[in-house]
């Protein structure tokens, strides 16, 4: 009987464990520190009960700088109630620390398993780790550049972006690249230069180059090349140019009456000489504030090779107010996506469709320069404008305190109006000090002059 | 200097009505990101981008005072046409739920799933994966 009880819990228990949901999270789940300076640094962190169980979390540290990491809280309890618990870390950081580069430590919570007794069972476990990077500088002055570009069509204008981080020690005052594409049998297609930007201690910038894809469709390599105070960095990257198998021709809405159902003809070009199978589109709408207002999708079709097709959605808008609105419109195939944005205007009678595409600024490269001088600018003439008024204040209570002045009636008894009206002609100013004691000048006469003096 | 006085107030008025102040986004549900702004403008248009360079930046036409935007975490920078730029944070959020040994990325990142010997998975934001003869899971951005 006893073995039979025994039994049937090992059983229940076997069954709970087998179904039981652990859960737990972190938060921020990454952090880069650079160590430019000497300093402690405390760094906050949430665990996350999402499950809202009773859970025993214990935390500890991992990796090349687990020793550096002092932990708040090692061990710690949370109720179903908790939805999170707070707590932090601090770090060392100095210049000296270890050797230049990046290193990494992380931050584990595991959500230990407890049985009935309190103690600990063992099962299956889960953890969460937030990783802490800490980038020690280089001596001096060190640039690492990357690339990418964006745009893949031929005989387009395509921007070829260079980022550059200083990892350096020391304020890099001019960095800039040239970008040389080459094809595959090496020949030098094109040279393009970038703009020269200045990049603090650990800064990241990008360097933007545009070039005029006036090739034919293959594959490419870019040799880049940044050079920064006297010295220089090299990478070199491989691309494709001129695949882009399918193109959206246009999005039109037609014979549409607000409230009614809105048929959008999405009509897609497949470029390339195979049929495209699973074709859809997706259009997710956003009012103009940004809330999704309609998440729809076409039928799944097949797009004829080197023909245009038509896709078509459905949007109900019974209960949607006209005015502008905006679309996310994805175009899935089996291994392409084309993604554009798109404006709408919706009206009684049509929605006015503009397709902005995800747009690129034609001159990213000068935007903060263009925008650092107008707000300059607006601010000195704010400036300008409010010394002006002040000053202008000021000299126009003094004038109205000296008016009123001069029409007060505080005249002493043995000056005359006409005397008042003309004082220069009718009291003589002394030279010296003794002839104040004479008998024409009052202190209100003294008070008189002085203020003539300064009108 | 009367008139003077006149035009730097219209001066000043002008300027306000073309002046905008971006503020702080919060979060909200879905990792949505609202921007709001000061302006007497109805019409602006929002960039935001990844570096404060803005050299390829996502453009919106906007209206009102506010919208959200969908977006991964990560360091962003945003303005309005002829505003200066402000930086801000999405933190990223490791999480995971096992349902017998069913595990699923319930954070806002690609995660990594591993132990001290090896790595059982990496999974986008919402899948999930059977992980049968693992007993420790530890979960970290990919």
């Amino acid at each position: 009987m006893l073995l039979q009880n025994k039994l049937s819990i090992i059983f229940l228990l076997i069954i709970v464990f087998s179904f039981s949901v652990n859960a737990i999270g972190i938060t921020p789940g990454k952090i880069v520190l650079d160590a430019i300076d000497s300093r402690d640094e405390t760094i906050n962190f949430k665990i996350l009960n999402n499950e809202h169980k009773d859970m025993k979390v214990v935390l500890y540290t991992e990796g090349e700088f687990k020793d550096l990491v002092k932990l708040k809280n090692e061990e710690f309890r949370m109720k179903s109630i908790d939805s999170e618990f707070s707590s932090s870390y601090t770090i060392k950081l100095s210049k000296e620390m270890s050797k230049p580069g990046s290193h990494s430590a992380k931050i584990i919570a595991m959500d230990v398993n407890e049985n009935s007794n309190g103690g600990t069972s063992v099962g299956f476990s889960t953890a969460v780790a937030s990783l802490l990077f800490v980038r020690v500088p280089y001596p001096n002055k060190y640039v690492e550049p990357d690339f990418y570009m964006i745009g893949e069509n031929i005989d387009q204008d395509i921007k070829l972006f260079v980022p550059v981080t200083n990892l350096g020690s020391e304020k890099v005052d001019s960095a800039k690249a040239s970008v040389t594409i080459f094809d595959i049998d090496n020949n030098k297609i094109a040279s393009i230069n970038t703009e020269s930007k200045s990049l603090d201690k650990m800064e990241k910038r990008e360097l933007v180059g545009l070039w005029h894809s006036n090739v034919k469709p293959g594959k490419y390599y870019a040799v880049v090349k940044v050079d920064y105070d006297g010295k220089s960095a090299e990478i070199s990257k491989k691309f494709d140019l001129g695949y882009l198998i399918l193109d959206l021709v246009g999005v039109s809405v037609k014979d549409f009456k607000l409230g009614s159902i809105a048929k959008f003809n999405i009509v897609v070009e497949n470029k390339v000489n195979y049929p495209i199978d699973d074709a859809y589109a997706e259009m997710k709408i956003f009012d103009a504030s940004g809330d999704s207002v309609a998440d729809i999708k076409s039928p799944v079709s097949v797009l004829a090779p080197g023909k245009k097709s038509s896709l078509l959605a459905f949007w109900d808008t019974e209960n949607v107010k006209g005015g502008r609105f905006s679309s996310d419109l994805n175009i899935y195939s089996k291994d392409k996506e084309l993604q554009r944005r798109l404006d709408l205007l919706v009206k009684d009678n049509a929605i006015d469709i503009n397709i902005v595409g995800y747009v690129i600024k034609s001159s990213g490269s000068s935007s903060s320069t263009k925008l650092v001088k107008p707000v300059a600018l607006v601010t000195i003439i704010i400036i300008i404008l409010v010394v002006f008024n002040f000053v202008y204040l000021y000299l126009r209570k003094r004038n109205n305190n000296s008016k009123g002045f001069a029409y007060k009636p505080n005249k002493p008894s043995n000056i005359s109006n006409d005397e008042i009206k003309n004082p220069e002609k009718q009291i003589d100013i002394p030279d010296k000090k003794d002839n104040l004691t004479d008998s024409k000048v009052s202190n209100n006469n003294l008070e008189k002059i002085d203020s003539d003096k300064l009108v | 200097m009367k008139y003077l006085f006149m035009i730097t107030i219209l001066v000043l008025f002008t300027i306000l009505f073309f002046t905008q102040i971006p503020l702080s986004p919060y979060s909200s549900e879905n990792s949505n990101i609202t921007f709001r702004w000061l302006t007497l403008k109805k019409h602006n248009v929002l960039y935001l981008s990844n570096n404060k360079d803005f050299s390829n930046p996502i453009i919106r036409n906007v209206f009102g005072n506010k919208f959200k935007l969908n977006l991964e975490p990560g360091e962003y920078y945003w303005k309005l046409d002829h505003s200066f730029s402000i930086n801000f944070k999405i933190p990223s959020r490791v999480s995971i739920k096992s349902v017998n040994k069913n595990i699923t990325n319930d954070g806002n990142v690609k995660e990594v799933l591993s132990n001290k010997f090896t790595t059982f998975a990496i999974l986008n934001p919402s899948e999930s994966r059977e992980l049968k003869e693992v007993y420790n899971v530890t979960a970290e951005q990919a």
